[in-house]
């Protein structure tokens, strides 16, 4: 499963059930996510369940340039554990979306 | 060809009446054999313009006809009776409360947006035909509980592709269904679908990848009532493109046990925007999804993450790229795509 060059953006809390821009479960190993632009998603912009291993999620703009929070140091979009989100971009992909 | 019957028709008519009237000489001033003469020579007129008249009745009323052959008839279904295989039936403007069945090779083309409304059962049924049905230009309200159009390829044996285009489809349980058959759906205005425990704008249901279903540049409404979906493919092989599906109560686009390609459809305020289901090998493209509602806690009990896109088997070789997925808030917005 490859996720290229979306725009992904604003899901939001719905009650208990938390937006999330990508989500990764069920033990989907082998999703990679790469030049999307993830961002204004209330919880997460991706999240990835233990099962799964770890996504590789480089080169993703996160909604700041300082890279997604969380586990990760920025100031974007969150991103949970077993995400590999470095090298993001600092930028938006202008050739994202549709 | 319809105007030259009316023109026709009135000059006949004109003509009955001037006959007629010069006819009418005043009797007393005539001599008795005369006025004999004259009464039979009115009797004829008379004949003959009830004669023209009844004739003009039949050619002014019928609506349908078949290309290159001169006969008129009353509905669709005794055209299509009287059509050989690879004829068109020309289908004028009117109202026809029939259902049509057509088992042979046929273009059912509606000139004027013709109207088929049955009080029962299914408008136009194609039933297993050996070789291709074009419908075209139709519009159509479906009954209750029925699709508006059955396509019926009774296990794809005829390799021909079928096309439905340029209808208007309103009512029903289903707008189109498609059974085992490679359809191209095109064009198309489907909407007020409606029905438990499901109803789709589109139902194709193929024999794997070998049945062909291409569904380009339709407009699909739904209603906010349970199980109401724009279109579900299953085992197929697909090509969904540019579509505009809106307003329904679960997915816009279901592919299940399908392969082919999603793209630049434009999805808005439905609960789901792509719904890929076993179907490993879909190219999701240049979608716009937007506006999608929120699934609610009990049919997500494991209380999952909403997400725009979400994956569950990503061991599969589907591509998800280029979409735009916004405007997923409470109340009203959830999945963009979601994928497992």
């Amino acid at each position: 499963m490859v996720i290229d060059s979306n725009i992904v953006r604003d899901t939001v809390n719905a009650g208990s059930i938390r937006g999330v821009g990508i989500s990764v479960f069920s033990s989907s190993t082998g999703a990679e996510a790469h030049n999307n632009n993830i961002e204004g998603n209330a919880s997460f912009g991706m999240l990835v369940d233990g099962a799964s291993g770890v996504v590789n999620a480089t080169n993703n703009w996160w909604g700041a340039g300082d890279g997604p929070s969380g586990v990760g140091a920025g100031s974007g979009d969150a991103v949970g554990a077993n995400v590999n989100f470095s090298p993001f971009l600092a930028a938006p992909n202008p050739a994202a979306g549709a | 060809m319809l105007d030259k019957l009316t023109s026709t028709t009135l000059n006949y008519k004109t003509f009955a009446v001037s006959l007629t009237a010069s006819a009418l000489t005043p009797a007393s001033s005539l001599h008795p054999c005369r006025r004999r003469k004259e009464t039979r020579r009115f009797m004829s007129l008379l004949a003959f313009s009830a004669i023209m008249s009844v004739s003009l009745f039949v050619s002014s009323a019928a609506q349908v006809r078949i290309k290159g052959n001169p006969g008129r008839f009353q509905t669709i279904q005794e055209a299509v009776d009287a059509a050989n295989p690879g004829a068109t039936v020309i289908v004028h403007h009117g109202v026809y409360a029939e259902n049509v069945t057509i088992g042979k090779s046929l273009t059912v083309r509606g000139v004027g947006h013709p109207l088929v409304a049955p009080a029962t059962g299914i408008p136009l049924m194609v039933d297993n035909p050996a070789g291709s049905v074009v419908i075209e230009g139709l519009d159509i309200n479906t009954p209750s509980g029925q699709p508006g159009i059955f396509y019926d390829g009774l296990s794809d044996d005829d390799a021909n592709l079928g096309v439905v285009r340029n209808c208007t489809i309103t009512g029903g349980q289903t707008g189109i269904l498609a059974r085992e058959c490679d359809l191209k759906i095109r064009n198309n205005d489907i909407s007020g679908f409606s029905g438990s425990p499901s109803s789709r704008g589109l139902l194709a249901i193929g024999l794997g990848s070998a049945t062909q279903i291409v569904a380009t540049h339709n407009r699909i409404v739904g209603q906010p009532v349970a199980g109401n979906l724009g279109m579900t493919i299953i085992a197929a092989s697909i090509r969904i493109e540019s579509n505009d599906v809106r307003s329904t109560f679960l997915s816009a686009i279901q592919v299940f046990q399908t392969d082919g390609v999603v793209r630049l459809n434009q999805l808005t305020d439905n609960r789901v925007g792509i719904n890929l289901i076993q179907s490993p090998s879909c190219l999701v493209e240049n979608n716009v999804v937007e506006s999608t509602d929120v699934f609610t806690a009990s049919m997500n009990a494991q209380n999952l993450p909403v997400g725009h896109v979400r994956v569950a088997d990503a061991s599969n070789n589907a591509q998800i790229r280029n979409n735009t997925l916004i405007e997923a808030t409470w109340a009203s917005h959830s999945w963009g795509a979601r994928a497992w």
